[in-house]
Order: structure tokens, then sequence, then C-alpha cells
């Protein structure tokens, strides 16, 4: 194979050089998704919307056209991501500057009028998102707020939310994200010796649960009171 | 001329006329069609970066006949197949390894823990405290001091743990017992029995003509579905005429 119209394009590239570009440039995009963050998969705002859809499409246009250069085409995805991450990166610094403002389009049970003008919601569009959520009658809501990226967030008024444990004076019970302790077969030392666990201590509490075989557990995880969740 | 037209449907042509371009338009549509049967599930859910990408990719790549008269459809159809089959293999062995899955995938971040914010955190991931605030919102906990924990996930949005007081009140915590629960079962779907879910409830025909026959139903082309929930309570809706 001719390197340098492998690198640089040429007319008449084979099936296998075309499939090996693409798999370089889809290697090259992981990377990119990687470097701009978790924010740029959730799609958080405008320019993460853009960003989206032109550096995907750039590379998706680089993979099928056999004349254009691959080099470029890697530079760009980099450079671009770059590109996204420092506006990211602006965001964090001077918030409002990047991206637009969460809109607020009821306020305590009164419809904004102008705001629902300014951001070209109607009426029917907005009671459409309500029903999604779950929230029918509009004389239980007490808020309603356009996020910048396009969804919509319902704040209930306190009567019709679902009755807390506090409302019902149940006493408060220590809350924290469960525990992984075994993980498709294997024991994760770290989190057993963080919570203060030996393996003979959860090899226990698995012959409690009738299961001899350490190998036959797919994941267990500690809850905070106590509750060892075991499936195998 | 058949050839010629074959070829720029196809195949790499200089200029193509409206006409080729609607050929090529269905053409797309045929092959979209086979990647929507095919596609992974995963990947419309973006669970994770690459996920993101081979999900918007996929859509750029198949409409790409469509942009230039250059691209050629068997092209990409070569490069659709690479990228699925890439996207196929790397889900493979994330599922089999972790260590591959926390380099490709990337990890959640823990951004609140034991109800104070970890800063540098929200830094490292790009992430203004409006955005988690807008975050909070979506999913019904705009307040800072009833959160416990908060964690953006690989998706790219936050999962929250609300902390014990402002937990609504479930059966358990009242000492009241609770019947069903679990998925419902479909048992008649369009007026047609749903044999395979009948049978692996240990049910048969008779039986549920009976159940049908005790709320009144003595035909069962009337019945549009009837569903069944864990506790055996049957739930059955009627064809309307409009």
């Amino acid at each position: 194979m001719d390197w340098k119209s492998f690198w640089e394009g040429s007319k008449d590239l084979s099936a296998f050089a075309l499939a090996l570009r693409a798999v370089i440039l889809y290697i090259a995009l992981i990377i990119a998704t990687r470097m701009m963050g978790h924010r740029q998969v959730g799609i958080l705002s405008g320019h993460n919307y853009l960003v989206a859809a032109g550096i995907v499409s750039l590379a998706a246009i680089r993979m099928l056209n056999p004349e254009s250069s691959l080099t470029s085409g890697i530079v760009i995805v980099f450079v671009y991501a770059l590109v996204n991450v420092f506006l990211s990166y602006l965001d964090i610094k001077w918030p409002k500057t990047i991206d637009r403002k969460p809109t607020i389009l009821m306020k305590g049970g009164i419809f904004l009028k102008e705001n629902m003008l300014d951001c070209h919601v109607t009426l029917d569009n907005l009671l459409g998102q309500l029903r999604l959520k779950g929230a029918h009658n509009l004389s239980e809501i007490d808020s309603i707020v356009l996020e910048h990226y396009g969804k919509i967030s319902v704040i209930k008024k306190p009567e019709a939310l679902p009755l807390t444990r506090k409302q019902m004076s149940l006493p408060p019970k220590t809350v924290s994200l469960p525990t992984i302790l075994i993980y498709d077969g294997k024991i994760d030392e770290k989190n057993l010796q963080q919570k203060g666990l030996n393996r003979e201590w959860l090899m226990t509490r698995l012959r409690e649960k009738g299961i001899s075989n350490l190998k036959d557990v797919f994941l267990a995880m500690l809850e905070v009171d106590g509750t060892v969740y075991i499936s195998v | 001329m058949v050839l010629q037209l074959l070829k720029d449907v196809f195949g790499s042509a200089q200029e193509i006329s409206p006409f080729v371009f609607a050929l090529r338009s269905i053409t797309v549509g045929f092959l979209l069609y086979v990647e929507g049967k095919v596609l992974p599930h995963r990947s419309g859910g973006q669970f994770a970066g690459y996920d993101f990408a081979f999900f918007w990719m996929m859509g750029g790549i198949t409409a790409a006949p469509l942009f230039e008269a250059k691209i050629s459809y068997i092209n990409t159809v070569i490069i659709v197949a690479v990228i699925y089959i890439l996207h196929y293999l790397i889900s493979y062995i994330a599922v089999k390894n972790r260590n591959f899955a926390k380099i490709v995938l990337g990890k959640s971040v823990p951004f609140i823990s034991e109800g104070k914010i970890i800063r540098p955190n929200m830094a490292k991931a790009f992430f203004p405290l409006e955005l988690l605030l807008s975050d909070m919102r979506s999913i019904d906990a705009p307040n800072l001091n009833e959160i416990e924990a908060a964690v953006l996930e690989t998706s790219g949005h936050v999962s929250v743990l609300k902390k014990s007081d402002f937990q609504p009140v479930t059966p358990k915590d009242l000492n009241i017992p609770t019947m069903g629960g679990g998925l419902p079962t479909l048992l008649i779907n369009d007026g047609k029995v749903v044999k395979e879910n009948l049978k692996e409830l240990g049910y048969d025909d008779e039986w549920l003509k009976d159940q049908l026959l005790k709320k009144g139903m003595p035909n069962l082309e009337d019945v549009y579905a009837v569903m069944i929930d864990s506790s055996g309570e049957l739930y059955y809706t009627v064809k309307t005429q409009e």
C-alpha cells in the first residue's frame, strides 16, 4: 500500500485502506470525546450541540471521501475538540458569557408571558412537556424553568409533593451511595478495606445466601443500612 | 444507460441530476432501515462518550452520499459496517474487562459528597455551578440543602441522592405490607392472545376466558388488551369504535 496516498488521500484507495482510515478516525473521535469530558456527551449547552453535529459530520465526510487528507482530518478533529474544551473552560470562568441563561416561564404559579414569547415557546409546547413530566395540573406547579439546553424543569408546590420522612417525623437515617463489593466474580479489595470489612465477613454473607463460590456472584453491593445486595 | 444510472446512484460521480439524488435518497432510506434494525441499544441511550461518537457519526455517514455526488454509496456501506464492528468490539471488551471500560468510557465523578460540593471535581469536568443546578432541577432536586450526594455519570448527566429527611415516605417506613409490584405481563395484545406469556405464567386459554367472563367479557374479540400484575390482578380494556 502506498502510505502517502493513504495519509494524504487519492482517487483510487482500496476498500481496505478506506476501512483502515475509518478505524483511525473513529478512534481519534473517541479520544477527542474523552478529552471534551462528560458534559459533551450529555449535550448540556448550545456549543456542545453545535460541536456534536459539526465534529462528527466532519469526520464522517473525511472517512467517506477517499480524496481527502486523513492527516488534516485528524488535526481538525483535535483542534475542534480543543476549541470546545476552551469554550467549556470559559463557561466555568464566566458562566453567562458563553451560555444562555435558563429562563423562568412560571413563577409562583403564574406564567411569565414575556419570557415565553422571548423563548418562542407556545402554550401547547409547554403543556406537552409538562405532561411528559407527570405534571398535569397547573395549580400544583410553583415554577417552570426552561433550561439552556432546551429541557423543561418543573418545581411543584410543596403540598403537591410526595410526603417526606421529615414531614412524617420519622427519625433521620444515614444515607450514602452504595458501594460495590463484588463485580463480576471479583472482590473489589479497595472498597472492602475502605468500609473496614474483610473477605471473611463477605464470604459469610455469601454463605448466608447459600452461595459458596465467589465466581458465581455477578454483583454485590453494600447499602448504607448494612444490607448486602447480591445477584448471581 | 441503466448501467450508467446504477453507477451514478451507487458509485462516485462528478455531477448528478436531482432525479439521481432522489434515487440516492431512497437507497439511503433503505440503509437507514437496516441500521435501525441492528443498532445497539446502548448507542441510543448514550451511556458514554463512545456511544455518543457512534450515534452521531452513524447519522452523518449514512446521509453522506446525499452531500455530494463524489461520495459513493458503496464506500458508505463499507464504512458503516466498519464503525458498527468497532462499536461492537469496544462494547464487548468493556463488558469483559473493567479496566478497559474505565479508560474508554471514563469514570463517574462525584460532585457532592456528604452535602458538600467538591469544587475541584466540578472544574475538572468543566461544570459551572449553573449547569449543576439546571441538571438538578430537571431531576426534581432543586434544593442543594436536600442533597447528600450527587454524581456526574458518564452519560453527562447528574444523579442525586437526597438526605433521609427529604426522601419520600415508603410503605416500609410505615410498616405497611405491600402486594404486587414488578413488571406487569401482557396477555392479550390487540385482540390476540400472547401464548408465550400465558404459558410462562402457567395458565391456558381456558383460564383466561374464564377470568374475562367473570369480569363480564364473553367475547375475546372485543378485548383490545389484557395485562396481569404480579399479584394476579387483571386489567383489561375493550376495543372502541372511534
